[in-house]
């Protein structure tokens, strides 16, 4: 993996925490600057111009959430939230400020190192040049509505799928939240999450291998779903919501 | 009125030094004779000096009232006015008046019996005399006052309030239509031995009226009998004793006759009022025996305090024709009323809080009947528990003008006396279950303690030892060892919030608070999640997923479910060995959905297998594969939350089976299908 010298901003108060990922962001080729509350992180935001992330909730002088929020409006930059914090409306809340992943402490070096470097790539990567899409030997040609499966036979999606599919396709990798899904399908005030399960089921039986046990459209649940893309986040992003 | 200043009182009074105990108690006992009124004001007077309890009592015995004076209305009245005065009246039965009130004296360990005895000489006096003699033979050590009244007329004293003017009324309400009856008896007699007149003897006429006298005491009261005792001498003279039709007497042997007659036929009818008043005293005391009785067998069926009020206030509503209310206390002896409902509000005598807070604190009768506030409607009795007060009752005639006679009175301060108990016994209940509750949750808390506290610390140890080791660099340890302790340290890390999670999840899904984040879901989408969320763990099982096509879709909290799921899929990879069938199913079966984890492993192998879902419940004690048994509880807790339930059982396949039921919410109609959608 070759991202040169990317540096990472760590927005977190705990000093053994601190530590930790120092050491494991250092040891993977990242510059590292630590910030331990929410003013320090947006002003080393600004100064500092840093290419990813890594933000606390729990932070001493404001919320990290706040923090997010405000770094939106001014930087597309990948920004991760890793936090204690289980409950569905608090990850809900950080994916409807910006927040492009979530992470939950205790949380493993690899998975987390995972997230950054998909975020990272996902970042570098911008806009589906040609509007065609290869995932999980599927060719997705966004434009046609049409999608190749392994075998070269052709699944025809509705015009409703393929908005979805074309949404999720955009923010690959990310998750979508069911009420940004929705608005982008269906229009502002149509919201209707149970015509979205319906649709996301077909969509499911249309692209996945095991529809009962998806890859492709993952569902993180509460918040929304993610096509997953990006094969190392296949395995990780399985792993999200960790509350058992 | 200076009801004292009339009376001698004979020996010396009050010395209260003679009591061996020290409290004195004072028994006033009625005579038949007319200033029992007088007498009752002294005992007043004199249990007043003493700081005494007194008590009146009025013996009801055939033996001692030959003479036909006595009229059950009047001493009802009497005891009504003592117990206004502050005694406590009591009835006595018996056949011997001395006996009776020896043996009642020494029941209630009085001190001090007062008596009345006639000025004037006379029967009264006599039985007096007699009565006084046998008591002091009878009575050992305790103190009779004769007591003699100084002014001699026999009249009641002046009414100096409602109850003595309605003592005066009592006598005119004695039947004088009986007394028409008792010459009417006379008569027939009459009428039945004229026409055998000469046909047979006299003296076998005597035996008509003899019958007819025995008829009267049999249907009237004292008074009418003894009439028609005379009115048959009377006419047996004036109609056969020669000269017929004429009240001479030729023959001066017929004198005997005529008395043997008169007295003959008193005593008959006297001994048959005694007998009939006996009896219905019986009856009374019966029905009174039998009132108690249904009211302690309901009570004692009533397990709460609002079943007991309403029984009691049932019974009284029966028994006494009254209307009644409860004033429950509280655990700081305050009064809670509850304003009744509207439809029920006739039903209730109206309460006078003042009056039932005054009885709850002083523990004391109020209210009609009584010295407080006497000009209430209703009475108010405390029910006295034997700890603590349970609370007032309050009862009314359902007619004003009805009063409530002694006995009434006491069977009401019995069934009072029942249902006090009876709350205490409701209340110690709940207390008992307070403890009981408290006593389990303590067990809970000890066991949650001991199992957290061996579930955090073996994982601790490990992550000290192998930390220590890690951080030893004099141990220069290679790679593989540093990584196989560096993955111990984070697998242990895991189990410790595994378990965390879990202990902090229950919680809140027992906190019973509206935590429920619903949507509808494919169930579809959360079996898959779960698994997925398993999927490193559960290489080496299969995996089968059953679900029909056209399940609906579900209103329920998803991130619960997915949970629900993974605890039991956890369930499965720890207890059945690798290579295990695990099936999960779901079908829809009428409002139900039906969800259903099985698998084909060694089963669960205890006896109640629902057990498995208390919490720190394992199916094999002594278990080192993780957890405290908090997995299954929180999968029942997440089904409850949903209105549903959880239940193990044998599968058929040869393992253990959970079956998750929730019941199935209909989705509102219009949602955009695919179909319609495309």
């Amino acid at each position: 993996m070759t991202v040169g010298m990317h540096l990472a901003l760590v927005v977190e108060d705990d000093r053994a925490v601190q530590k930790v990922l120092r050491m494991m962001l250092e040891a993977n080729g990242f510059r590292v600057v630590i910030a331990e509350n929410c003013a320090r992180g947006e002003r080393d935001a600004r100064s500092q111009r840093p290419d990813i992330a890594i933000v606390d909730l729990g932070l001493p002088d404001q919320d990290g959430i706040e923090l997010i929020k405000s770094v939106r409006t001014w930087s597309p930059m990948p920004l991760i939230v890793l936090s204690a914090r289980t409950a569905e409306a608090q990850r809900l809340a950080a994916f409807e400020a910006g927040a492009d992943d979530y992470v939950l402490k205790p949380f493993s070096a690899p998975e987390l190192l995972a997230r950054v470097r998909a975020a990272l790539r996902r970042h570098a990567r911008g806009e589906i040049p040609s509007g065609k899409l290869e995932l999980g030997g599927l060719s997705i040609d966004l434009s046609l509505r049409i999608v190749h499966q392994r075998g070269g036979t052709e699944v025809r999606l509705t015009p409703l799928e393929h908005r979805i599919l074309e949404t999720l396709a955009r923010n690959r990798d990310r998750v979508v939240t069911h009420s940004q899904l929705m608005k982008e399908v269906w229009g502002p005030n149509r919201a209707d999450t149970r015509s979205l399960r319906v649709f996301i089921t077909t969509l499911r039986k249309k692209l996945e291998l095991d529809p009962t046990r998806p890859t492709l459209i993952v569902t993180e649940p509460g918040v929304g779903y993610r096509l997953v893309v990006d094969p190392e986040l296949g395995d990780a992003a399985s792993e999200i919501p960790a509350s058992d | 009125m200076d009801v004292s200043s009339k009376y001698h009182i004979a020996p010396a009074a009050a010395n209260a030094e003679d009591c061996p105990s020290g409290r004195e108690c004072l028994l006033v006992v009625l005579g038949s004779s007319t200033y029992d009124l007088d007498l009752i004001h002294a005992g007043k007077a004199l249990a007043e000096a003493l700081y005494a309890p007194w008590i009146v009592v009025d013996v009801q015995s055939p033996g001692v009232n030959i003479l036909p004076d006595q009229d059950l209305d009047r001493r009802r009245e009497l005891a009504r006015i003592a117990e206004t005065l502050g005694a406590e009246a009591v009835m006595l039965h018996g056949m011997s008046g001395a006996k009776t009130i020896a043996a009642y004296a020494r029941l209630r360990q009085a001190t001090k019996v007062l008596l009345g005895s006639p000025a004037r000489l006379g029967w009264h006096a006599v039985a007096q005399h007699f009565r006084v003699a046998a008591l002091k033979r009878l009575t050992n050590g305790i103190e009779i006052i004769s007591l003699a009244s100084r002014s001699h007329h026999r009249a009641p004293p002046p009414g100096n309030g409602p109850a003595h003017s309605r003592l005066s009324q009592a006598p005119s309400r004695s039947r004088w239509g009986d007394y028409v009856w008792a010459v009417a008896v006379t008569a027939l007699c009459t009428i039945v031995a004229f026409p055998l007149s000469g046909h047979v003897d006299l003296i076998n006429l005597v035996m008509i009226y003899l019958l007819g006298a025995a008829a009267a005491g049999l249907m009237l009261g004292r008074g009418p009998s003894t009439l028609t005792a005379i009115t048959n001498t009377l006419a047996f003279d004036y109609f056969f004793v020669p000269p017929i039709f004429s009240f001479l007497v030729f023959d001066s042997t017929y004198v005997v006759t005529f008395s043997a007659m008169l007295l003959v036929a008193l005593i008959i009818a006297n001994l048959i009022i005694a007998l009939r008043e006996q009896t219905e005293a019986a009856g009374a005391r019966e029905h009174h025996t039998a009132a108690l009785y249904a009211i302690t067998r309901d009570l004692s069926v009533a397990r709460e305090s609002a079943a007991m009020v309403a029984t009691a206030v049932r019974h009284i509503g029966e028994a006494l024709r009254a209307h009644a209310m409860v004033l429950l206390s509280d655990d700081s002896e305050q009064l809670s009323y509850t304003p009744p409902p509207p439809a029920a509000s006739e039903q209730r005598p109206a309460v006078n809080l003042t009056v039932a807070q005054w009885v709850a604190a002083k523990r004391e009768r109020a209210g009609s009947g009584t010295r407080q506030f006497s000009d209430e409607r209703g009475r108010y009795l405390p029910l006295r528990g034997s700890h603590a007060m349970m609370g007032v009752l309050v009862v009314e005639r359902a007619d004003p003008a009805d009063v409530m006679l002694p006995e009434q009175l006491r069977l009401l301060d019995a069934l009072a006396d029942q249902l006090a108990l009876a709350l205490e016994r409701a209340r110690l209940a709940e207390v008992a279950h307070a403890a009981h509750l408290a006593a389990e949750r303590a067990a809970m808390r000890n066991t949650l303690l001991a199992s957290i506290s061996h579930d955090l610390r073996t994982p601790l140890s490990a992550i000290a030892g192998a930390g220590s080791i890690v951080a030893q660099s004099s141990f220069a340890l290679d790679v593989y060892r540093r990584v196989t302790l560096g993955r111990l340290i984070e697998d242990k890390a895991r189990d410790m919030t595994d378990l965390l999670t879990n202990v902090l999840e229950l919680v809140r899904l027992e906190s019973g608070a509206d935590i429920l984040n619903k949507d509808w879901y494919a169930l579809s989408d959360l079996i898959g999640l779960a698994v997925t969320r398993h999927e490193s763990r559960l290489t080496g099982w299969q995996i089968k997923i059953d679900l029909p096509a056209d399940l609906p879709l579900l209103y329920i909290d998803s991130s619960l479910i997915v949970q629900l799921l993974s605890n039991l899929l956890e369930n499965a990879t720890k207890y059945t060995p690798p290579g295990t069938c695990v099936c999960l199913s779901a079908n829809r079966d009428g409002e139900l959905i039906r969800l259903v984890v099985e698998d084909s492993g060694p089963g669960l192998g205890i006896e109640a297998p629902d057990r498995l879902f208390e919490k720190f419940a394992r199916g094999r004690i002594e278990d080192d594969r993780g957890g405290i048994g908090l997995g299954l509880a929180i999968c029942r807790a997440v089904a409850r939350l949903h209105g549903g339930d959880i239940r193990a059982a044998d599968s058929a396949l040869g393992g253990a089976r959970f079956e998750i039921t929730i019941p199935h919410i209909k989705e509102p109609s219009a949602i955009e299908t695919p179909s319609s959608a495309a």
